[in-house]
Formats: C-alpha cells, sequence, structure tokens
C-alpha cells in the first residue's frame, strides 16, 4: 500500500491547492504552496522509509492488483533501487520546483500548484509501474499537467507574442511525446499479442511478458518502438526539437521539472524496460545509440555556444548532457549505467539550479539576454558565485557529481566502443567553452542596465537556501558517489547478468 | 409471424408506435413537451426492452431481420443516444428558429427506428428498408431550421447526395443479385469465385456506406451540414447514423468473410488511410467547431475502420467499444459546445466558432471541464474512453499485423492533437463573457452525466469490454 500513497499523496495534495488558491489575501495566496511542500516533503520521508538495501536484487516491495481483466491488466506497482533513486530525484527537484515558484507565480497560483503536484504524481507513477500499460498510461498521462504548465503559466520569448509563443512550445512537446508514446504503445501490445500467441495469456505484466520477448529482427523492430519513444524524452538528436522551446517557455518550475525530472523517464524507461526485456536487440542496437548519443553530446554543445539567451543556452546543453546518458546505457556494462544514472541525477540537479538562476535574473531584471546584462558579479556577488559553481560541476569538475557521472560514461563506453569515448571526450571540451561563456556573458565586462534598481539585487535568503540545497547534494555524490552505487548495486549486477546473456547468443 | 419473433421485435414495434404517436401528438398539441414526452418515454421503452432480452437466444425473423445480441447492444446503444438527442433537441425549444420543435421528436424516433433495423438487418430489403427511413427522417431534419440559408443549403446537400448514396447502394444490390440470385447476407457468405458483378455491387453497396460514414472520398457533404444543421441534429447524424453504418459495415464484413488480399479490403483500406489522412489534415485550420468536428469525425471513422479491417472477434470487440466511447464523447461535445456558444440562433447565423469559447474555462469551469474531456477523449488521452477506444485500435491492428494502417492512425493522432489543444488553450485564454446561452439545469446535468461515462469508458473499462464481446 505504500507504494500507492507515494503517488497518491501529490494526487490527493492537488484539489487542495487548487482549493486553497481561492484565496484573495497576500497571506492566504501561500497556502497553497505550503500544501504543496508539505505534501513532497511528507512524500519524501515516505519513500526514505522504503529503503530496503537488504532485499538484494529483487523488487523492494511490490503490490499487484487487477483493473482491467479482459487485457489481463494490473495495477501494479514494484519499488527497486533504481526506481528509489529515481524517487527521491523527482521529490526532491519537486520541492525545489514549488519553492522557486514561490516568488514567480502571482496569476492562479493554486491551480499552478495543482497542476505541478498533478505532474509529479504522474513522474512518480511512471517510476514505480511495472505493467506495461499502467507504465504507458502514467507516460501520457504527466504530458497533460506538463503542457498546462507551459501553455498557461510560462513566459515565452520576447519577440513573440508571449501567451503565444508558449502555447505552441507546449503543443510542440505534446505532440513530439504523444505520437512517439504511440509507437511504443504499439511496440507493447504487439509484445502482448506475441506473448499470448506464446502462452494463451493475456498479461501486460513486465515480469511475465520478458519471458516471452522476441529475439531477431522483431526484437529489433520493437526495442525500436520503445526507444523512439524514449528517445523523444532523453532527448536524442534528431527528435530533440521541442526541447528548447519548452524549456525555454516554460516558467521556472516548469523548466526545473522538464530538465530535472521529465528528461529523466526517457532514460529511465530504456533502464527498466528497454534493455531487459529485449537484450538481444540492444546488443544489435548499441552502436548506432552510442553514436547518436555522440551526436547529441557534440550538436548539443555546439548549439549551446551559438545561443545569447541564458535559458535556451542551457536548455541546449541539456541535450549534450543528456548524449551521455544515452552512450552510457547503450554501453552495456556496469561501469557506464553507474555513470549514466549518476549523470542523470548531476544533470537533474546542476541544470534545475542553472535554470533557477535564470528564472531569478529574468525576474530581476525582465530579460535572459546575455548581452543586455553582462557585470552582474560586483552587484550579485553571490548568485554568481552560485551560477559558475553549477556551470562548472556541468563543464565536468572533478569532485563534482557530473565528473563522476561522464567519467564513468566515457569509461565504459572506452571499454565497449573506444572511438565513441574518443569522440564523446571532444564534448568537454566543448562543454568548458560553453559553461564560462555562460557566465563571462552575464556576470562579467560592463554592466549594461542602470545598476541603482532593485534588479541587481543579490539573491535573497530563499533563494540562497535552494541553491544551496542543490550545491551540498553535487557536491556529496561527487566526494561520495558510492552512496549511489550501493544503491544501486543489486539492480546494476542483474541487468548485467540479462543483458551478458544476450551478448553470449 | 410467432410471438417468439414478436417478443423479439418489441423494441421495433415500440419504437414505430412512438415515432407516429409523437408525430400525430404535435400535430394537435400545442406544447411541445407533449410529443417530446411520448419520444422521450418510447425510446427509454425501447432501451429497457433491447436490455431486458440481452440474453435472450438469437432469433431471424423470416430471413429478414436477425435479432442476436449484437443488434439488441447497437439497439440499446442507438436509443441511449437518440434519448440523450431527444432531451437536448427539447432543452433548446424556445431558443433561435428551433422555437418549434414538437414534430422533430417524432422524425427523431422514425429516423432511430429506421437505424435500428440498419444494425439488425439480415437481408438486402431491410437494410435499404433502414437506410431509407433514416435518411428522409434526416432530411427533414437538417433542414429545420428553414428561414436560414445555412439550414437549407445543408439540407439539399444531404438530400442530393444521399439520395445518390442510396442510389448506388440500390444498384450494387442488384448487381449482387444478378450474380447470386439471392438477397440475403447468408448467401452472401457462400459466394465463390464470383465474378466482376459481384465485386462491382458489392463496391457500390459500401460507396453507399460509405457516404454515410462520411469516409474519404464520400465526406464531401459532411462539414457543410454539420455546420447548417441545428446542433441536436447534428449530434443525432454524427452518432445513430454513423454507428448504425459502421455496425452495418461490420455485420456486412464479418458475413462475408473480410480477408486482406481481396479487392474491397484494399479498397476499404486505401479509404480509411485517406479519411484519417485528410481529416485529420483538414480539420487544422478550421475555426468553426462544428467543421472542425466535422473533420474530426471522418478521421475517427477512418480509425474505427481500421479495426473493422483487422477482422476477427477481436476486431468486432474493438469496433464496438469504439462505438460506445465515440457516441458518448461526441454528443457530451455537441452539448457542451450548444451550450458554450449561441450556435444556430439568429445571432450566430455561422454555428459555433473557436472565438465564442474563449475563456470558457473561466466563465463556466464545469461546461468548460466537459469540453476539454470531451475532447481529450477525441484525442485519446489515458483516463477517458478515447484512450480505450484508441489502444483497442492499435491492439487489433497490431494483432491483424496491420503495420501500414496502424501507423497512419499514429500519424493521425499526432496531427490530431494539435487542433484539440488549440481549442483547448483557447477555452482558458482570457476572454470575454458574452454569447452565452442560458442553459437548462437539465441539460447540464445531462452533460455531466456523459462525462461521468467518458471518464468511466476511461478508468474502468472491465465492464463495457465484456459487452462489446459480441459476435457480429
Amino acid at each position: 500500500m505504500a507504494l500507492i500513497w507515494v503517488i497518491l499523496i501529490p494526487l490527493l495534495a492537488a484539489p487542495i491547492c487548487w482549493w486553497a488558491g481561492r484565496a484573495r489575501t497576500d497571506a492566504e495566496l501561500k497556502v497553497p504552496l505550503i500544501v504543496a511542500l508539505l505534501a513532497l516533503l511528507f512524500d519524501l520521508v515516505l519513500v526514505l522509509n522504503l529503503f530496503d538495501p537488504a532485499s538484494g536484487g529483487g523488487w523492494w516491495l511490490a503490490i499487484d492488483m487487477p483493473w482491467i481483466p479482459r487485457f489481463g491488466i494490473t495495477l501494479s506497482l514494484a519499488l527497486d533501487g533504481l526506481g528509489f533513486v529515481m524517487l527521491l530525484l523527482a521529490l526532491v527537484l519537486g520541492i525545489a520546483a514549488a519553492w522557486v515558484s514561490a516568488r514567480e507565480i502571482r496569476e492562479a497560483s493554486g491551480a499552478f500548484y495543482a497542476t505541478l503536484m498533478l505532474s509529479i504524481a504522474g513522474v512518480l507513477g511512471v517510476f514505480l509501474a511495472v505493467d506495461l500499460f499502467l507504465f504507458f498510461l502514467f507516460w501520457e498521462l504527466m504530458l497533460v499537467p506538463v503542457y498546462f504548465l507551459i501553455a498557461a503559466w510560462g513566459h515565452g520569448d520576447a519577440e513573440r507574442s508571449s501567451t503565444q509563443s508558449s502555447t505552441q512550445s507546449a503543443i510542440k512537446f505534446f505532440i513530439y511525446t504523444q505520437a512517439s508514446g504511440l509507437l511504443m504503445l504499439l511496440a507493447i501490445v504487439a509484445l502482448v499479442w506475441l506473448h499470448f500467441d506464446a502462452t494463451g495469456e493475456l498479461t501486460f505484466a513486465f515480469d511475465a511478458l520478458r519471458d516471452t520477448a522476441p529475439d531477431g529482427p522483431a526484437g529489433v523492430w520493437l526495442l525500436l518502438g520503445f526507444l523512439i519513444a524514449f528517445a523523444v524524452k532523453l532527448p536524442a538528436v534528431p527528435l530533440h526539437g521541442w526541447l528548447p522551446d519548452a524549456h525555454t517557455d516554460a516558467p521556472t518550475g516548469g523548466s526545473v521539472i522538464l530538465a530535472g525530472i521529465l528528461l529523466k523517464t526517457g532514460a529511465y524507461g530504456l533502464l527498466r524496460f528497454g534493455l531487459p526485456l529485449f537484450p538481444d536487440a540492444a546488443v544489435v542496437i548499441a552502436p548506432y545509440a552510442m553514436w547518436l548519443g555522440v551526436v547529441a553530446v557534440l550538436y548539443g554543445a555546439w548549439l549551446a555556444y551559438a545561443q545569447t539567451d541564458f535559458k535556451r543556452l542551457v536548455a541546449y546543453s541539456s541535450i549534450s548532457h543528456m548524449g551521455f546518458v544515452l552512450i552510457g546505457i547503450f554501453a552495456l556494462n556496469i561501469q557506464a549505467w553507474q555513470g549514466a544514472v549518476m549523470q542523470m541525477i548531476a544533470h537533474g540537479l546542476s541544470t534545475a539550479a542553472l535554470f533557477v538562476v535564470a528564472g531569478i535574473l529574468q525576474r530581476r531584471i525582465g530579460t535572459r539576454e546575455m548581452s543586455a546584462v553582462g557585470g552582474l558579479w560586483h552587484h550579485m556577488p553571490v548568485l554568481g558565485g552560485f551560477t559558475l559553481l553549477f556551470a562548472i560541476a556541468s563543464i565536468g569538475l572533478p569532485g563534482l557529481a557530473n565528473f563522476i557521472g561522464e567519467f564513468l560514461v566515457l569509461l565504459g563506453a572506452y571499454k565497449a566502443h573506444a572511438p565513441v569515448a574518443v569522440v564523446a571526450a571532444l564534448g568537454l571540451v566543448l562543454a568548458a567553452v560553453y559553461g564560462l561563456v555562460l557566465v563571462q556573458r552575464s556576470f562579467h565586462g560592463p554592466l549594461e542596465i542602470p545598476p541603482t534598481s532593485d534588479a541587481v539585487a543579490d539573491a535573497t535568503v530563499d533563494e540562497r537556501m535552494l541553491l544551496a540545497l542543490f550545491a551540498l547534494l553535487v557536491a556529496v555524490l561527487g566526494v561520495q558517489p558510492q552512496l549511489l552505487f550501493d544503491v544501486l548495486g543489486p539492480w546494476l549486477d542483474g541487468l548485467a547478468v540479462v543483458i551478458d546473456a544476450g551478448v553470449d547468443s | 409471424m410467432s410471438a417468439v419473433e414478436l417478443q423479439a421485435l418489441l423494441p421495433l414495434i415500440v419504437l414505430a408506435a412512438t415515432g407516429t404517436g409523437a408525430l400525430v401528438a404535435a400535430a394537435f398539441a400545442e406544447r411541445a413537451a407533449v410529443p417530446f414526452s411520448i419520444a422521450a418515454l418510447g425510446t427509454l421503452a425501447a432501451l429497457v426492452a433491447a436490455v431486458a432480452e440481452w440474453h435472450a437466444p438469437a432469433v431471424d425473423v423470416d430471413g429478414l431481420l436477425r435479432v442476436d445480441a449484437f443488434a439488441r447492444l447497437y439497439w440499446a446503444l442507438l436509443s441511449a443516444s437518440t434519448f440523450v438527442v431527444l432531451i437536448f433537441m427539447h432543452a433548446r425549444s424556445g431558443v433561435g428558429p428551433e422555437q418549434r420543435t414538437g414534430e422533430t421528436h417524432g422524425l427523431f424516433v422514425l429516423a432511430l427506428l429506421g437505424a435500428c433495423v440498419l444494425v439488425a438487418s439480415g437481408h438486402f430489403a431491410s437494410l435499404f428498408m433502414g437506410l431509407e427511413l433514416l435518411s428522409v427522417s434526416l432530411f427533414i431534419l437538417i433542414a429545420w431550421h428553414c428561414l436560414m440559408p445555412r439550414s437549407i443549403e445543408a439540407g439539399v446537400k444531404y438530400l442530393v447526395l444521399a439520395g445518390l448514396a442510396s442510389g448506388f447502394a440500390l444498384f450494387g444490390m442488384a448487381l449482387v443479385y444478378a450474380e447470386i440470385g439471392a438477397l440475403d447476407f447468408a448467401a452472401l457468405a457462400d459466394v465463390e469465385g464470383a465474378g466482376a458483378w459481384w465485386w462491382a455491387g458489392i463496391a457500390l453497396l459500401l460507396a453507399g456506406l460509405a457516404f454515410k460514414l462520411s469516409l474519404v472520398p464520400f465526406h464531401f457533404w459532411t462539414p457543410d451540414v454539420y455546420q447548417g444543421a441545428p446542433l441536436p441534429v447534428t449530434a443525432f447524424l454524427a452518432t445513430v447514423s454513423k454507428i448504425a453504418a459502421l455496425a452495418l459495415l461490420l455485420r456486412l464484413s464479418a458475413t462475408v468473410g473480410l480477408e486482406p488480399g481481396t479487392p474491397w479490403w484494399t479498397a476499404l483500406a486505401v479509404v480509411a488511410g485517406a479519411s484519417m489522412l485528410a481529416g485529420n489534415w483538414l480539420a487544422l485550420r478550421q475555426q468553426n467547431l462544428q467543421r472542425l468536428l466535422a473533420y474530426s469525425s471522418i478521421a475517427h471513422m477512418g480509425y474505427a475502420l481500421t479495426a473493422v479491417l483487422a477482422g476477427g472477434a477481436f476486431g468486432a470487440e474493438a469496433v464496438v467499444f469504439y462505438t460506445l466511447f465515440y457516441a458518448a464523447t461526441t454528443l457530451g461535445a455537441f452539448i457542451a459546445i450548444a451550450i458554450a456558444t449561441a450556435a444556430g440562433t439568429e445571432s450566430n447565423a455561422e454555428g459555433a466558432t473557436i472565438d465564442n469559447i474563449r475563456g470558457l474555462a473561466h466563465r463556466n469551469p464545469l461546461v468548460g471541464a466537459a469540453l476539454v474531456l470531451m475532447l481529450l477523449s477525441l484525442a485519446g488521452i489515458p483516463l477517458t474512453g478515447g484512450f480505450v477506444g484508441k489502444f483497442y485500435v492499435l491492439a487489433a491492428g497490431a494483432r491483424a499485423e496491420l503495420w501500414g494502417l496502424t501507423a497512419l492512425v499514429i500519424v493521425g493522432s499526432g496531427i490530431g492533437l494539435f487542433y484539440y489543444l488549440r481549442v483547448v488553450t483557447t477555452m482558458f485564454a482570457a476572454g470575454d463573457a458574452e454569447r452565452f446561452v442560458a442553459s437548462s439545469r437539465l441539460i447540464v446535468a445531462l452533460l455531466v452525466l456523459l462525462a461521468l461515462v467518458v471518464v468511466w469508458l476511461g478508468i474502468l473499462p472491465h465492464s463495457a469490454m465484456q459487452a462489446a464481446r459480441v459476435v457480429p
């Protein structure tokens, strides 16, 4: 039951936020925020209590209830090391997204926090579902609230009409994800029919389907169905078209959710379902997928360098960083997977932090154009310091979590296919270029705006607390990555056994 | 005719009596409430009679009508849909040019009778009788706003094209008769080594049905009629008429033994693919909601046809479930639009546009939420009946390994999202509160009920899935 409550808590908090948002006085307007934060904190404590390293490689906890017997569809949720880590990431970033929205969201705040809670509930469902129908349901369902986050509260591009711009971005995001999601549904259904033909049983349960998942060309086709859906979310070039617009036009809280959690659902899906269902096909596809990852690393970095908008730069850098995750997943060895998961978490934290900085700058100065600001360091030393920290974290400074992730991915990729690692390593150089450009353009040089206004006030206490939390997590994981690897250990070993069987056959 | 046969035909007898009764009552009664009450009660009685006989054995009435679980299920669905339409029509009496609605109720019931004959037909004679009863009643209903040019235009367009389609179907039957010398469906199943007349006849018959389903390239009447007809009539046309034609197509294809590779399977596959693409594509730029829904219905019939083409017991189940959710969703969408805009009245003769519903979610959250739900259901978003329907179509397509058609379903859904989301976003935009028609509590309650049905089909679809497992 605990697993159901993990999803139910934010789900139940949503209508309460909505209802509380009808208040009119300033003090009452904080109520939806407080409800959202309390719900997420409570959820976080609940998830932490489920920590159970003693149970080895299997599920720590699982529930299974009938839902649609006609198709053998069940409400089955399960938790293991990977799921645990992803839940923690989702909840921490969910808290951050609510926290950072306190100052930004002035209109319809009750509805905003309700939508935020619904999107988090959807993501938590994705990380817990082990019935493929249920997984797909959550996968699609989380789109709807995120769509509204972008369309209704987005701030769009200065050059276009802002509401139109954010609506277009939201629609683009939705169509990309939904259409690719239907391909995955088709692959799931085909898998179910194959299982039905083999056993005479209709079921969508992951554990049952993996026994009859096909090898050979059929397996490759089905894996491609999954891969396209997941590659859109990752995103992998050339399916990344939705990302820069959606991330840029979303409100800060929405960007945190998008970059921090939503992108991770694609990688999670590959690790949880893609590889274990089709180990043979994964071996066949691996070289191509790794090279796609390399393209994403270099192309994303290249485009990031060319951006003049703070948020757009960070958005394009996400494409580059998630390219490492794709390489890590398809390097098909334990080091690379460790690196991929670490990179997912590190990217989630550092990119979310940079989006928070972008939100602060936009609110103070009214623009994210880096050419229009510059020289802010003297007036905002604290914010500048944090920006520098997260920028060099993204570059991969040793001692911070991103370094561990990228290093392990490259190490694992070198073992699997050395040229991939060699070319992908160039991405680190490009990352240094755009990362430093980001800091240099916005915080150094001459100040382009009048320094007297409130515009150049430094980070407030609540902003400092939030950024310090991100910094702490990135540093702790950078110095003590073993904390994460211990949690993941049994799951990684299990996955390695499955894949090795695929390599041998 | 034996007692068993009479009992099996009870819903049809009730409908025939109700239809004529309501028409006569409309001629004498001052108030529209009298024919409305007769029609509504009669439709409800037919619904109850069909449901009560649910588990009764199949009855073959003189080789003309085949009353089995399939027919009874559709009788119940069509009667329930018509019941909703009757309330819809009555709630709008006094609004705009529909002031005098008395006679429409009898016509609706007669059209329903035609649809019910159609889904139960086992013989070309009964098929044609049902088709004509449905069409002729619709001619009058579509042109009911006889003072508005749009309505007249729609009525004439439908009259000419429906007449042509009936002619096609009739000529097709004649050719089939020339080839096999029989008119009952059972004889169709035994045809072997049929010649050119046979294929030409079947093709003409299908063209007639494709007109009713507004499949590409027989779709040209759809947007104009959807825009010009009174909204309740459009709702009836979009649900009862199309669902009956689809059910008939399903039964015909199951009888003839639809096999991939045969000429008319291929022809239907092309038609289905073209409908999905063209319907969604043409809907993209529509500013008029009624036209938008018209094009979206073309696409939806393409999706449903994919399941028909998949064939087998599972394909039939998919089609039946698809029609269940489609009826509830489409009726809900039209009712929500009717409440939210002054469509079809003198002040808004061009019909409901997207601008009319700007800001609806703020003005009237209940109706706004219901319309959002219906649109999401049409788009196939989870937790709505539309999602389960789309799941069924994909599952049926995968079962029969129709990868090309399922790919088109996915492409079509992707394009479709764009215009559904555009409407949804407009509803949340800031907007003015003008053009809001006062609505009766009854119609709002009906809308809420339909919304609950759509959600129920999306969340707990098991019982509906079991009901959908009927053999056509």
